[in-house]
């Protein structure tokens, strides 16, 4: 015979019971990872002697605040124009083929030499060997290439 | 390929493709795995044509890759340079309604369909710059599931033809008129004062984040948890910084790949009614962010209603048991399962060994797995040597199996959902699936709204079906066997039965004649109180449908007569030739999500797995061979002739595993004496049950999402599920448990995944010989269905199940329900409402659903309701010949008369309906005659709050439209046409 009940009675641990299950499970962790433990350990002593430790714990607890500062600093215009000009620096870069600026840094650095060779005279230079350093083919080469690059720079002007 | 003899080629960018014809563009495009741009395109409904994205070029012209036909010879370009800037401009105008902070949102989870169709495209920046529509607070948080943000939405209106024709719920449209186009509920009322029932179909074809989850927000993502006022200006800062957008892709993207090593996507079948809609539910630890459809589901795709979608809080509930439970003095102690499953083996063993086999009796579950089911039957049969092992199909579904059984040979539906989507007429008697099984009732409403399918209800309430249907009649209770045989007759006496059919397929036509000779039409009238001209039009339509499908319900099978009725059903639809073909048949509805695969498992007194019979020697045999027992040649008692014989003093011990029979049982009082008399009762469930006060032991269960395992559905589908969350506290599956006992009891199992145990039972069960868990994996799924065991879908193709292939009519008269005496004047009903299930131990564990549907009540019509002074709120006194209770009226026009209907989701004692049934059964198969039951009615003095919420959807007008009406998009002043023809005018 069975009357109807609904009464449960949950086993309730007393907190120095419950205090001892926590302790066993925790040391039954401790002995199987001991090794990697031992690691971290290691690694949070480091860190806290570096005083890394107390930096980031600051940090943690102001997390909100920070987060806010650091959207608000930002969405400066200042700020924002910098990204907005890095993005676009980054832009022009990555739309050079890399063979091109290969090219352009050897003309640079082996007109710097050349400049360096024959730098330090004060001689005037005259029409005349304007004219003939024309003639000249690696001169000339400069020149077309800064009157391409002009031309192309003005037309990227005109279309935005 | 060739078709017919001619050749359909399409050539797309350049490339031949063969094709069958019929299809769209877009279709063999994404057959084809094409990657194509396409944000509206839902496959589950007709082409929206809202989006453009999809435009391609055919022959020069531009047109809808999802609404333009493929035709042999086409040329279609997908990416010519019209193409793309027709999409890129689609894809403009999108962006401008929509703001890209997919990184900082609750929907990057790497399915979301503008996120990825801007990574597809290699959309860089917009030609339109955002703007938002709205104020930042119009968005709508009310609905106590979902919410909707009109700032992030794009106008595609998926959701509005889900809602409009797919769910036909009729709650959605586009307010085209405004200038920029919002989407409104009800025309304009918040979400939760609308006729909105929570279905989720919305939020699920959402393409962004518009239209969200509530248990999503601030828990999908790693950075979503923000609060508003770093938010906000971090969504600032990326619009100011104006980047690329492949550099916001590519940064939210390595974040939803972070999150997918965070979330888990677990494959499951839903575990509330028999539709049996699979889905994927999404888990963080054991936080349930949300239930996600998927077009691959072979039973619902991407549908689900309020319980499927949202009502899942149970699983996380305080209330679980989690511990196994041992009655000591007068409370119940936790305990270990080792001292509880030793509890159990010795006093079970020590009642069997003293008193013999039919001391002991086991109740199984039909929401627990297939493989649980056939442990369960097999610790009856093998370890307690008895057939005393039933399941809760003896309160529903036994009348309709009994009625197929003799009748067309097997107990299940005929075909799927898809023969009955494709039905010229559907028939449903006694049934409510709008409430009962949603997702099967939106197919219904579907094909009836769009497809010219006919619809008649037979019912005494007039809920949404009958609302929707083309001829409602509304016999009286207990009265429909002499409609379905009048019906019959006249058909037969006018030579619209098909008489070929009947010839090559079906036996006893001349004595079945015979016995329909006294149900005339004007018999049927004076009986049903259903007029002749209703039942003439009836036959009519019966007769002009190409393929009619019967769809039954309780309202059928609780009744004295509920298995004749259910064999009446057959052979209206046997005398019509509606068998042995698509799109008709007989669909006994069933009720939980694995009521079918109970029974199939055999937990029954009579039949063992796979429907073979205790008395068929040879299948017997093969048990005892497998079993190493000999096992009873008769049937066992079922679950009611067990409670006699505990009554009796016969039967001792019992385990009842998640039935709640001290509350679903008729005459619950009754019940309530018998269960104590029991010397020992084991109870396993999730809950500390009603029946759970009665118990011994009790052995924390779980639930499906903490398991392995198959169901199987109405269509007898069988269907995987895998664990999605991990047993919750010491709680156990249930094939575990059984497993553990029945070990204790001398039985040698070692069952370590319940595949093993599928794989054991479909080894001795002819019908299921073809399947196993390989064939089953993932959406696939597996019909039973011949006894070949191959899969299938549509029953009796080769003949009916019978040895000559031929079936039977069955032969039955109509049985008139009880009497009651002249003081129980009112008829009271009783059956499920959407929201909750069966008796709410589940779904009273949802805050949201607790929302829309707080308590109990009873409906009263409003004729009756002026007659006694009744208004909604007013407390009423019931009083049967059995019990009484109380509880406040709702008064509604839902019920006519002297009816009354009393929903079936109560656990109090004050309230629940089987404190008011009787004791009469259906003379067959001994299932309770739930629904025919009377009472009187005392109105007391007291008086509450309506009991029905004014935000119920009960309470709101729908808001019918033929669907997103995206006509009125193109007529809009200012809209400029992307395609040619548009563009012509």
């Amino acid at each position: 015979m069975a009357a109807p009940i609904t009464s449960i009675k949950k086993i309730e641990l007393t907190d120095e019971e419950l205090h001892q299950v926590k302790v066993h499970e925790l040391q039954a962790l401790i002995v199987e990872q001991q090794q990697s433990l031992n690691k971290i350990l290691e690694l949070t002593a480091e860190l806290d002697k570096a005083g890394v430790l107390d930096a980031l714990n600051a940090m943690i607890k102001a997390k909100d605040e920070i987060a806010g500062i650091a959207v608000h600093q930002a969405s400066r215009e200042p700020m924002t124009n910098m990204l907005n000009n890095a993005m676009n620096m980054a832009g022009i870069l990555t739309a050079i083929d890399p063979e091109v600026t290969a090219k352009l840094k050897n003309g640079i650095s082996s007109g710097i030499h050349e400049a360096e060779l024959y730098g330090g005279t004060e001689e005037k230079v005259s029409i005349f060997q304007l004219m003939k350093a024309l003639n000249d083919p690696d001169i000339n080469r400069s020149i077309k290439f800064g009157m391409d690059f002009l031309k192309g720079m003005g037309k990227g002007l005109h279309d935005k | 390929m060739k078709l017919g003899g001619v050749f359909v080629l399409i050539n797309i960018n350049g490339v031949n493709h063969s094709f069958t014809e019929g299809k769209t563009i877009l279709q063999i495009i994404n057959e084809l795995k094409i990657e194509h741009p396409q944000i509206c395109y839902l496959p589950e409904v007709d082409p929206i044509e809202t989006c453009d994205t999809c435009i391609v070029e055919v022959n020069g012209q531009l047109t809808r890759a999802c609404s333009t036909k493929a035709l042999h010879g086409m040329d279609v370009q997908l990416s010519s340079h019209r193409a793309k800037a027709a999409q890129t401009e689609a894809m403009d105008r999108i962006l401008e309604n929509h703001l890209l902070y997919c990184t900082v949102c609750d929907n990057n989870n790497g399915n979301c369909k503008i996120h990825n169709t801007v990574d597809m495209m290699g959309i860089e920046e917009q030609k339109y710059p955002f703007e938002p529509k709205c104020s930042k607070d119009s968005v709508d948080f009310t609905h106590p599931f979902y919410r909707y943000d009109p700032n992030q939405c794009i106008a595609c209106g998926q959701c509005v033809e889900v809602c409009q024709n797919l769910q036909v719920n009729e709650t959605l449209s586009m307010d085209w008129n405004r200038d920029r186009p919002i989407v409104l509920w009800d025309g304009g009322a918040k979400i939760n004062d609308s006729s909105c029932v929570g279905c989720g179909h919305c939020v699920t074809v959402c393409p962004c984040n518009a239209l969200m989850e509530k248990s999503m927000l601030g828990e999908a993502g790693f950075m979503t948890g923000l609060k508003e006022e770093v938010l906000e200006p971090m969504i600032e800062l990326v619009k100011d910084v104006e980047p690329g957008y492949s550099g916001i892709m590519a940064i939210s993207d390595a974040e939803a790949a972070m999150r997918d090593t965070r979330t888990k996507k677990t494959k499951t079948v839903c575990t509330f009614c028999g539709v049996g809609c699979s889905f994927e539910v999404w888990t963080k630890d054991r936080k349930i962010l949300k239930i996600q459809p998927v077009s691959e589901a072979p039973v619902n795709a991407i549908s689900t209603c309020i319980k499927g979608k949202f009502g899942w809080d149970f699983v996380n509930s305080e209330k679980r048991i989690t511990t196994p439970l041992i009655r000591k003095g007068d409370s119940f102690v936790e305990s270990t399962w080792k001292e509880a499953l030793d509890l159990v083996a010795e006093r079970l063993g020590a009642i069997h060994k003293e008193n013999g086999e039919d001391s002991i009796g086991i109740i199984s579950s039909s929401k627990i797995t297939n493989e649980e089911n056939y442990v369960i039957q097999k610790l009856a049969r093998q370890v307690f040597k008895t057939n005393n092992v039933d399941n809760c199909s003896r309160y529903c579904q036994s009348p309709a199996t009994d009625g197929l059984f003799r009748t067309v040979g097997m107990g299940g539906d005929a075909g799927t959902i898809k023969d009955i989507a494709q039905a010229g007429l559907v028939i449903i008697v006694g049934a409510n699936p709008a409430e009962g099984h949603p997702v099967l009732a939106t197919r219904v409403k579907r094909a009836h709204k769009l497809h010219g399918q006919k619809l008649i209800v037979a019912d005494l309430r007039k809920h949404e079906m009958a609302e929707r249907s083309d001829i409602f009649i509304s016999p009286k209770q207990g009265t429909d066997q002499v409609w379905l045989m009048a019906v019959t007759k006249y058909m037969i006496d006018q030579g619209w039965h098909d008489s070929q059919f009947i010839k090559e397929n079906v036996h006893h036509f001349e004595d079945f004649q015979v016995v329909l000779k006294k149900y005339t039409m004007e018999y049927a009238e004076h009986v049903t109180g259903v007029s002749k001209d209703m039942l003439i039009q009836t036959a009519e339509m019966i007769r002009d449908a190409d393929g009619t499908c019967i769809l039954w319900g309780m309202g059928v099978t609780q009744n004295t007569g509920g298995s004749d009725t259910s064999a009446a059903i057959s052979n209206l639809l046997l005398a019509t030739g509606n068998y042995r073909r698509p799109g008709a048949g007989a669909y006994p509805l069933r009720g939980h999500n694995n009521v079918q695969g109970a029974c199939d498992m055999g937990t029954l007194p009579g039949w063992l797995p796979g429907y073979q019979h205790v008395t068929d020697d040879v299948a017997r045999e093969k048990f005892e061979k497998a079993y190493g027992v000999a096992i009873g040649d008769r049937p066992g008692k079922d679950n009611i002739q067990m409670l006699h014989a505990v009554d009796e003093g016969i039967m001792k011990g019992m385990y009842v595993v998640g039935e709640d029979m001290a509350l679903v049982d008729s005459n619950a009082n009754h019940v309530h004496d018998v269960l104590s008399k029991l010397e020992f009762l084991v109870v396993q469930d999730l809950f500390f049950s009603r029946t759970a006060q009665y118990a011994d032991v009790i052995l924390p269960a779980v639930p499906s999402l903490e398991k392995d395992g198959t169901f199987t559905n109405t269509e007898r589908r069988v269907q995987r599920l895998y664990k999605a969350l991990p047993e919750m506290g010491d709680s156990k599956a249930d094939w575990w448990i059984i497993q553990e006992v029945a070990n204790r009891l001398g039985a040698d199992w070692h069952y370590s995944h319940p595949g093993d145990i599928f794989a054991e039972m479909a080894s001795l069960s002819p019908i299921f010989s073809q399947a196993d868990y390989t064939n089953m994996e993932d959406w696939d799924s597996f019909f039973w269905g011949s006894l070949d065991g191959k899969s299938t879908p549509l029953l009796y193709t080769d003949g009916f199940n019978f040895p000559d292939k031929k079936a039977r009519f069955a032969l039955s008269d109509w049985i008139e329900p009880v009497e009651y005496p002249d003081e129980f004047d009112l008829h009271i009903n009783n059956g499920r409402m959407l929201e909750h299930f069966h008796e709410g131990n589940m779904t009273n564990k949802s805050a949201g659903i607790q929302e829309k549907v707080p308590e109990i009540f009873v409906e009263v019509s409003p004729g009756l309701a002026k007659e006694r002074g009744v208004v909604s709120g007013t407390m009423v006194r019931l009083i049967s010949p059995h019990g009484a209770v109380r509880l406040p009226a709702l008064v509604t026009d839902r019920v006519k008369g002297n009816e009354l209907f009393l929903p079936m989701n109560s656990v109090e004692k004050e309230s629940a309906i089987n404190f008011l049934t009787g004791t009469a059964v259906d003379q067959r198969t001994n299932t309770p005659a739930f629904k025919q039951a009377k009472v009187r009615m005392e109105v007391l003095k007291e008086k509450v709050d309506n009991p029905l919420p004014a935000t119920n959807h009960r309470n709101k007008k729908r808001h019918p439209t033929s669907g997103i009406e995206v006509e009125r998009k193109w007529a809009k002043p200012g809209y400029e046409h992307l395609t040619d023809q548009g563009k012509k005018g």
